[in-house]
């Protein structure tokens, strides 16, 4: 305190001497003015507290010296449980291992920049329950060496409303579709009713006049030659609308399907990252070429990747995978697999598994792997699903490869 | 199941096997039945004074519609209308009741629903075709009223004594009681209930509004 009674900080270091008996005789030290120091500690610590982000202070060893009001309100730790530990047990356990190895890399080259670029950050709370973060880091130099200044910005909200959108386009994409399969079922209905109707009257025309005991026998034939044309007539409906379904000549291309998977993969990264699901390929290196209709294949790829993910909407989020390999059969085939760690297929659905419209989601059409299997025969291979034994389904398809025989 | 006498059921269906199949079906169920490939093929048919049954499919060819209820207006036989539809229609169907149809069934239909409709159809038909001969009969034998009987009926028909009629038209009793006789052999009734069921059958209102 200063004779006009203004408060200055002092920081006080020196030693003290000892008598002969061991006892305090005097003290030698100087006093240093640190009320600057102090008032800038001070502005530092209200301007953190003040953020609406939640901002850590940690220093190179990966301990945490200073943690904000926010960071107790996300992580539900109160200050004394957090300074001094290490930062670790803020990141969730499976991405724990790297994170000392990602630190050490920052301290190396200490510059701002966001933390984890193009992949998706949790944060675990006190509970365990971890929640999708953006980190923002800046290395500060201090007396004490560099320390990082990190902030958690929680974006449960804005991830929740991006998986809202998404969920609103697939609603509307279904909608569309229903339209359409509406329309096409008006047409077919029309033409199917019409032989429908002629054979329903002839028939049940034939039953009463038998029933009235005076049937004429040409007549019959008559009627009945009728029925019999009605039947074929539909039957060229049905026949119809499956040209209909195959329309024009098939594609056929030169097509490495190493190279197709990488593009499903690329294609399908957005929902993986929403699904919370890790993708990865295991590929042949030397597999031969095929002919084939590269779009109608990658929608083969397409749609069994997105029933593995949504077969793993229960799975664990750090069990959540899709594997896609491709190996050469020896026989001049080549095997196509996508694995899941979902639920698998259960016993009922297996029968069923490929028939269109059969379906085991709530708003399924039941279009996806019936398309699978006619894509698939009509490129000459064979498509089957296996359930995994430690968990999930593997969906697999062969083809045969360039120059091998249909 | 008793079939209206002398009646005949006209279906029209652009397709050839759903008319052969409906004639036999029609058959076998004892009508007699016709069947037509558009809705102008059947305008261009002689009329047919009976009661009769139209089955139409919603999406024949040609003349539908309103288009299609004027010209059976105008042409003025006595049909009732049972509408077959490919596709549960709602709309089409809702309109089509409100025009006034029997039915409206969907392809391809049930047998027995189909035959119970045209009986409907029929029965509906001869009971219009009857209240259109009432009211044919009883217009002719109105028009054969002076047009002071005229009046006269028309009072008596609101319920007045001739008393009250010979004020309103100042003239005598006496009068109103020669002409009231008139009117009643004219019209061929014998009772003022009569009288009325008579102007009601030719749509002839009272002078004023009963009290």
């Amino acid at each position: 305190m200063l004779p006009d009674s203004k408060v200055r900080w002092v920081a006080r270091r020196g030693r003290v001497e000892l008598d002969g008996n061991g006892e305090p005789t005097w003290e030698r030290g100087v006093l240093m003015d640190i009320t600057e120091r102090k008032q800038a500690e001070e502005k530092f610590r209200l301007a953190t507290e003040a953020s609406p982000s939640g901002i850590l202070l940690v220093n190179d060893q990966g301990r945490m010296v200073l943690v904000n009001s926010q960071i107790e309100k996300l992580f539900g730790y109160r200050r004394e449980e957090l300074v001094g530990k290490p930062v670790d047990i803020l990141v969730p356990e499976r991405f724990g291992s790297q994170h000392p190895a990602h630190r050490a890399t920052f301290f190396a080259a200490p510059t701002a920049r966001e933390m984890g670029v193009g992949r998706e950050l949790f944060a675990r709370r006190k509970d365990g329950s971890e929640f999708p973060v953006e980190i923002g880091l800046n290395p500060i130099q201090t007396p004490e060496g560099i320390l990082v200044l990190a902030a958690v910005l929680d974006i449960s909200a804005r991830k929740l409303a991006e998986a809202e959108a998404l969920q609103h386009r697939e609603d509307l994409g279904h909608l569309s579709r229903v339209a359409v399969m509406g329309e096409m079922a008006a047409s077919i209905a029309h033409e199917l009713n019409q032989p429908l109707s002629g054979i329903i009257s002839n028939a049940s025309a034939g039953q009463r006049f038998i029933d009235r005991g005076n049937v004429d026998l040409g007549d019959l034939r008559d009627l009945l030659a009728d029925i019999v044309a009605d039947g074929r007539r539909a039957g060229d409906v049905i026949r119809g609308v499956q040209s209909m379904v195959k329309k024009g000549a098939p594609v056929r291309q030169r097509v490495n399907l190493n190279d197709l998977v990488l593009n499903v993969v690329r294609m399908v990264k957005p929902d993986a990252v929403l699904h919370s699901c890790k993708m990865e390929t295991l590929l042949d290196p030397n597999l031969p070429p095929i002919e084939a209709d590269p779009i109608q294949l990658e929608q083969v790829l397409i749609n069994l990747v997105i029933n593995a993910f949504d077969a793993m909407r229960k799975t664990p989020l750090d069990r959540r995978k899709v594997v896609i390999a491709t190996e050469r059969n020896g026989d001049g085939t080549i095997c196509t697999s996508v694995r899941d760690y979902g639920v698998g297929i259960s016993e009922e659905a297996r029968e069923r598994l490929f028939d269109h419209f059969f379906t085991t989601k709530a708003k399924g059409m039941g279009m996806g792997l019936g398309i699978v299997r006619s894509i698939v025969e009509s490129h000459g291979g064979t498509v089957t699903a296996e359930n995994v034994a430690v968990g999930g389904a593997r969906f697999h398809f062969t083809l045969p490869a360039s120059g091998a025989a249909l | 199941m008793t079939i209206p006498p002398n009646s005949l059921v006209f279906a029209i269906d652009d397709d050839q096997s759903v008319r052969r199949g409906l004639r036999r079906l029609f058959k076998s169920a004892g009508y007699t039945a016709e069947t037509f490939a558009s809705a102008e093929d059947y305008l261009a048919r002689e009329i047919f004074e009976g009661p009769i049954c139209l089955v139409l499919d919603v999406r024949m060819p040609g003349l539908k519609g309103p288009g299609l209820q004027e010209a059976l207006e105008k042409r003025g036989a006595c049909e009732q209308i049972v509408f077959l539809t490919g596709h549960g229609d709602v709309p089409t169907a809702t309109r089509a009741m409100k025009n006034g149809a029997v039915d409206f069934l969907t392809k391809p239909f049930d047998d027995e629903e189909l035959i119970l409709a045209v009986k409907r159809a029929l029965e509906r038909a001869e009971e219009q075709l009857r209240r259109r001969g009432e009211r044919r009969e009883a217009r002719r034998r109105i028009d054969k009223l002076t047009p002071r009987e005229f009046e006269v009926f028309r009072f008596v028909i609101m319920g007045l004594l001739n008393k009250q009629i010979a004020a309103e038209l100042h003239t005598a009793e006496k009068t109103i009681k020669v002409h009231r006789g008139r009117v009643m052999q004219k019209l061929g009734v014998t009772s003022v209930p009569d009288l009325v069921r008579v102007s009601e059958s030719a749509g002839v209102s009272p002078a004023r509004k009963p009290a």
